[in-house]
């Protein structure tokens, strides 16, 4: 059975059909999985274990050339033509389509047998096929306060699974895991630690730095919790704010605002305790990789639809006889909804969090007549459900499962990601994409320094190490060679001096593999 | 400089004004041949950022034949954008199914190739050397390409020429784009309408 799925941009929505994976690959026994993204994407799925191909597109700069280059058109569609024909010839037996029009498209002109989730023919132009895709269509256009399913379950439903049959996912590699530890060891070790993520893709979203701030005040003089702040570059000024506040006790807050790529980010979220966040595509990768959520939700999120997915995640929602509401821009009630969350509110979220996932309840919300506490659950058949807090069912049982971190072959892993990753270099030199090579060399290079350090551990074997040391002059020529832009050498360094090291060290890790 | 002169005699036969062309060396050349283990040849030029390979240092054959297992080579008909020594050249025309070979090369390069090995059985008909540094007699004769094509690039030679190779990219493009659009089919008026999708 060959399957495609097809979702391209927006990490939450990306996600969200992790479950997908184990469901189809539970289902039909041997799938082959093919996923296709876009290429700003890629790096968050490129080692996802339940896929076997991914497919990458450069649909920002597509949509970037198309828009702004119109003499680019002729290569733009040769180059769509070309990636198309190629899905033709892989013939899939089934599509599941979570991009709209242009997945219908794709789907067409892929040929597959079948296509659930939206598809295309020239004589019928775009149609669904399936009832539960007919169904979150209307649901959306017409009754989106009706809907208590969430996005990860109907995407379930649409690929012809039950709903809540298996968890959103997300590997975290040894290479993830050391990159998020150099970082956060910038502060004290030993202390747990809350991330909190104050910017969301738009303002309106935006709960605001001074909200934030005071829960990062509260949470800082009442427990022994280290803070992280997430973000991207944009929102590093607002991180910094906090960082620089000297009222806030120092020490115990790390800035990583614009300093986390998408695969360090999962190790980062892997190693805190608790998130706060609004609706981001942040709050569905820690649900991805097990730790808890504090999600604050009020406007155009719907919580029902885009909730942090998993089993004891707490959500702080804002009723509103308008919510969700389409054009939050019109709004005339002033963002009443965004206001009437507090600062204390999402502190009582926490501290209701700490006493469940220690094995105690909290028997009121204590939250006021505006706003709303609910814990996340998740039952096969049935999906998600938002169990209002305090509630009989939202007992401790409910509490997260966190996946154990098991300690693994560090070295072998890495090592083995790196020969992957050679492999991915090597076909991008033969297909031409110079600036993919240069970039992929890049990650490539962050490993091999992640290796390094791992090396220096005492009980690394004499003979590896050894060997180690003897490559060293071949990392410095690679990257002489990546200076003067010389692919060719570049190519020989990886494939016949680091490759044959590499093979030797991942060695038991493909073994176990296989 | 006799496996040169073979060649050139042997080229003169079937592009006369090619020949002619390449018979004084052209200007900026500045490569080199190299050995690689293999025992094949490699060439490599002094560049002020460093030293720059067309092919590996270690077995430009093994190289040429795993460029080919990535190519997608749907048509029949192929244009081949750098060639550096001959090795891609080679393993397109050893192992694939084509009709025709369109060959695009800078010059010193080119007289380079034809120095460091025997082309006697790759200047036959079928396979057309189109020759810069001036682009435009190339354009124009892809611009008379009567039906759809495969293209393929080779990379450290393309880089070696960016500018012309693009150039000649971009014809390539544009003339494949007006064959596979004139076909008015459903998978190439689909591929329109993604596109319309894709920039909204």
């Amino acid at each position: 059975m060959k399957i495609l799925i097809i979702r391209t941009h927006r990490l939450g929505d990306i996600l969200q059909l992790t479950p997908l994976l184990p469901g189809l690959k539970k289902k039909y026994s041997g799938a082959e999985i093919t996923w296709i993204t876009g290429d700003n994407f890629a790096g968050i799925l490129d080692d996802h274990p339940g896929i076997d191909e991914l497919l990458a597109i450069p649909e920002r700069e597509y949509r970037y050339l198309l828009a702004d280059r119109p003499d680019r058109f002729p290569c733009v569609y040769n180059e769509m033509y070309d990636f198309c024909r190629l899905l033709g010839r892989r013939k899939f037996d089934l599509v599941i389509n979570r991009q709209y029009e242009v997945g219908s498209l794709i789907s067409f002109l892929a040929g597959a047998r079948a296509v659930r989730g939206g598809s295309y023919s020239p004589e019928r132009s775009f149609v669904m096929e399936d009832s539960a895709s007919r169904e979150l269509y209307q649901n959306v256009k017409s009754d989106r306060k009706g809907n208590r399913m969430n996005l990860a379950d109907w995407s379930l439903l649409i690929a012809g699974l039950a709903p809540g049959c298996a968890p959103m996912n997300l590997p975290v590699t040894e290479a993830d895991r050391i990159r998020a530890e150099e970082l956060i060891a910038e502060s004290e070790r030993s202390a747990p630690i809350a991330a909190v993520q104050m910017g969301a893709g738009r303002s309106f979203r935006q709960w605001g730095t001074e909200n934030y701030r005071k829960v990062i005040r509260t949470i800082l003089e009442r427990t022994n919790y280290r803070i992280v702040l997430l973000g991207t570059g944009e929102e590093k000024e607002a991180a910094d704010s906090i960082l620089g506040d000297p009222s806030l006790p120092q020490g115990r807050i790390v800035n990583l605002a614009g300093r986390t790529p998408l695969k360090t980010l999962r190790g980062v979220l892997e190693w805190c305790r608790v998130l706060i966040t609004g609706d981001t595509g942040t709050m569905h990768m820690a649900a991805a990789v097990g730790t808890r959520v504090i999600a604050i939700f009020y406007g155009t999120a719907y919580p029902w639809e885009t909730g942090p997915y998993g089993d004891g995640h707490l959500i702080l929602y804002s009723r509103n006889q308008c919510a969700p509401c389409r054009e939050p821009e019109k709004c005339g009630s002033g963002q009443k909804c965004r206001s009437a969350i507090k600062p204390d509110h999402v502190w009582r979220a926490f501290e209701i969090q700490e006493a469940i996932s220690a094995g105690g309840t909290a028997r009121s919300a204590g939250l006021g007549e505006d706003v709303d506490l609910y814990i996340t659950a998740v039952r096969e058949g049935t999906g998600q459900e938002l169990i209002p807090f305090p509630d009989r069912s939202a007992r401790p049982g409910n509490a997260l499962r966190r996946p154990e971190v098991v300690p693994g072959n560090t070295v072998g892993e890495i090592a083995a990601n790196l020969q992957k990753k050679k492999k991915d270099m090597i076909r991008s030199f033969y297909l031409a994409h110079s600036d993919a090579f240069f970039s992929e060399f890049s990650s490539y290079i962050d490993d091999l320094i992640c290796l390094a350090g791992c090396l220096q551990a005492p009980d690394t074997a004499p003979d590896i190490r050894n060997a180690f040391e003897s490559i060293l002059p071949y990392i410095g020529s690679a990257t002489a060679a990546m200076q003067s832009r010389d692919l060719v050498s570049l190519k020989d360094i990886l494939q016949y001096r680091l490759d044959p090291f590499l093979q030797e060290i991942a060695s038991p890790v493909q073994n176990e593999l296989r | 400089m006799a496996q040169l002169e073979t060649n050139i005699n042997k080229l003169r036969r079937k592009d006369p004004d090619l020949a002619d062309r390449l018979t004084p060396p052209p200007p900026e050349a500045g490569w080199e041949l190299v050995h690689s283990p293999s025992g094949d040849l490699t060439a490599g030029r002094n560049l002020p950022e460093g030293f720059y390979l067309i092919h590996s240092s270690m077995d430009p054959r093994r190289e040429a034949a795993e460029w080919l297992a990535c190519q997608d080579i749907p048509e029949k008909m192929i244009i081949l954008l750098g060639m550096g020594l001959g090795y891609p050249l080679r393993e397109l025309a050893e192992n694939t199914d084509w009709d025709s070979i369109l060959v695009v090369e800078d010059a010193s390069l080119f007289r380079l190739a034809l120095a460091g090995d025997d082309f006697s059985d790759l200047i036959r008909p079928g396979i057309e050397f189109l020759i810069g540094p001036d682009p435009e007699p190339i354009e124009k004769r892809i611009s008379r390409m009567a039906g759809p094509f495969s293209i393929c690039a080779f990379l450290p030679a393309f880089n070696a020429h960016r500018e012309f190779f693009r150039r000649i990219l971009d014809t390539c493009h544009m003339r494949l784009f007006e064959l596979r659009i004139s076909a008015k089919d459903d998978f190439s008026e689909t591929v329109k309408i993604l596109l319309d999708e894709i920039r909204k």
